[in-house]
């Protein structure tokens, strides 16, 4: 779907540096999406994350796009890889290894195996859960919340 | 009952902090669903809130505590330092960091997992900076001058 602005469903939005003209007045739906406009949500994800439905996001962000409020991105987006490669597996892997010893690649298996993945097509929206449950397992919490600090810049790396 | 929280509250000085602090700290901005952060009390004061919303914030901040508190009472366990209340509209993640509470505000379909580790490493970094402490301690003590509550 596109508006007259063609802001799609993956259009992303960021608040406009110049602001409104004049004194505006927003309904509650506006502002709920105004709130999630960080510059690289997609107005699909702003959908998500509402529970309201993309079009009437995009109306929405179109509306506050002609008052002043929104501008859309015009970086160019990149093509987003949808799973995660080798690299980023061996990355955990020999992190999670440092702390749990040689069981580690082990379990890593298996929690892949629990979230009905593989590795080598392993969805990048699932990352998180693999490193909270991989991290799970480590019983000292020093070291689990230290591992998820590593792991976590690893993850932002993949974006 | 507590009038309802100003939209913006800034009693604790983040400006006062090490740029580590303000890292952690900005990492929730980046992860999908996370809607905002506060820091409060955990017995009704909000400290710093990045929340554009008009929601009773004392009342969120005590709900922390109030379920840190039963949780130890049911369980004959010191009180809990992390709590994670699931409501239809949302989720509220909580940590304790020092003499504050560290509470993540969650959409539905907001990446959760993410949303838990990246507060278990901020807590942890919070929990452990001195000039982050020094400037919670004298935010408590602005709204709180009587309390010896650690």
């Amino acid at each position: 779907m596109a508006t007259d602005l063609s802001i799609t469903s993956q259009t992303v939005l960021r608040i406009s540096s110049e602001g409104a003209a004049g004194e505006v007045h927003l309904s509650p739906e506006a502002w709920r999406v105004l709130t999630q406009v960080n510059g690289s949500r997609s107005t699909d994800e702003i959908a998500t994350n509402l529970g309201i439905d993309p079009a009437s996001v995009a109306k929405t962000a179109e509306e506050l796009v002609r008052l002043g409020l929104l501008a859309i991105d015009a970086k160019p987006t990149t093509p987003i890889r949808t799973t995660v490669d080798g690299v980023f597996f061996e990355n955990i892997e020999k992190e999670f290894v440092r702390v749990v010893g040689p069981i580690g690649p082990i379990l890593i298996e298996e929690e892949i195996a629990n979230l009905d993945e593989s590795r080598e097509k392993f969805p990048r929206d699932k990352v998180s859960s693999l490193v909270e449950r991989v991290s799970a397992q480590i019983p000292d919490e020093k070291k689990r919340v230290n591992f998820q600090r590593i792991i976590l810049q690893a993850i932002q790396g993949l974006r | 009952m507590a009038d309802p929280a100003p939209r913006s509250i800034r009693y604790l000085r983040l400006e006062r902090t090490g740029d580590s602090v303000r890292k952690q700290l900005a990492a929730f901005d980046q992860i999908r669903g996370v809607q905002g952060w506060m820091i409060g009390t955990g017995i009704g004061e909000v400290l710093f809130t990045t929340l554009r919303s008009t929601f009773n914030l004392r009342m969120l901040d005590d709900i922390g505590d109030h379920v840190a508190r039963s949780g130890a009472g049911a369980t004959n366990i010191e009180p809990a330092n992390e709590v994670e209340i699931n409501f239809s509209q949302g989720t509220v993640l909580g940590q304790k960091i020092g003499r504050g509470w560290l509470m993540i505000f969650c959409d539905p379909g907001a990446d959760l997992a993410m949303a838990r580790m990246t507060c278990s490493v901020a807590a942890a970094a919070l929990s452990s900076d001195r000039s982050f402490q020094n400037a919670l301690g004298s935010a408590v003590q602005s709204v709180m001058p009587d309390t010896t509550r650690g």
